[in-house]
């Protein structure tokens, strides 16, 4: 199911799974679930950089840049 | 890194800054920590959770950076080689911290216990437009649920459906072939959709 929502499966298979989802209501409830999980992760935020990080890594350059 | 992890290169998009690495090393760093440093600390939250665990990660990834910076040979895109360096220090710690032998997740714990449990309908955080499910509580309670992944299964995760590396990237990156990213990555994925999937159970 996930190679499926990936689209790593081959074109025959690919359409063999959809016909099957078209046919078995389980099925279709169980790949669309899954699929919004993975679109959910997507959108996952991204945090900025919080300050006192820029500064420690200001501070290790300032140390490497030392001959 | 073995000759099985090998891939055309041809369009990194840090191969000028690499270039200009090879006659002053040290005149990238600055460069080097303004393009990564935010993708690693996120990289870190996800894995850790907690902002100090994820700080630590990203100055010790940046020093072995700098530190073997001329030991990169262009065998990978030097962003995937930046989060080998991440992943593998993360999993070091992460072991180091802990005693339990991680949990393996199988695939039968997420499948419904009996006919009566297999669901009738698209259950509404599934049907309804992504826009309008995804609040900040969603948020949270995603959060968490990674967070609750046993460490192996996490770092797939993060990589492939948060970070958006490809299948082949992510094995590279963990030393993994892609048979078993592919494992990895279903379990991971049904096992954070059982968790959203109770929360709106229990609502
Ligand atoms: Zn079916």
């Amino acid at each position: 199911m996930s190679e499926y929502l990936d689209n790593e499966l081959d074109g025959s298979l690919c359409r063999e799974i959809e016909a099957h989802l078209e046919r078995c209501h389980a099925c279709k409830v169980c790949m669309t679930t899954l699929q919004r999980t993975v679109a959910l992760c997507r959108q996952a935020g991204k945090a900025q950089v919080p300050d006192s990080l820029s500064r420690r890594l200001r501070e290790l350059i300032g140390t490497l840049a030392k001959p | 890194m073995s000759e099985a992890n090998r891939c055309p290169t041809k369009s990194d998009p840090d191969a000028e800054l690499l270039r200009a690495a090879r006659s002053d090393p040290r005149a990238v760093f600055p460069e080097l920590v303004r393009r990564y440093e935010r993708a690693l600390y996120n990289f870190g939250m996800k894995m850790c959770g907690v902002a100090g665990d994820a700080e630590d990660l990203v100055q010790d990834t940046f020093l072995n950076v700098f530190r073997y910076l001329d030991g990169f040979r262009n065998e990978t895109k030097f962003k995937n080689w930046i989060y080998r360096i991440a992943a593998s220090i993360c999993i070091k710690k992460r072991r180091k911290s802990k005693y339990a032998p991680e949990r393996e997740l199988s695939l039968d714990e997420f499948l419904p216990a009996d006919e009566a449990a297999v669901e009738q309908a698209v259950p509404s955080w599934a049907a309804l437009p992504l826009d309008r499910v995804l609040n900040n509580e969603l948020r949270h309670r995603l959060e968490a649920a990674i967070l609750e992944l046993p460490d192996k299964y996490r770092v797939v995760l993060v990589l492939r459906d948060i970070e958006g590396f490809s299948t082949e990237e992510s094995g590279q990156i963990l030393n993994l072939t892609p048979a078993n990213v592919k494992v990895r990555l279903h379990r991971a994925r049904l096992f954070l959709r059982d968790r959203l999937k109770s929360y709106y159970d229990d609502e």
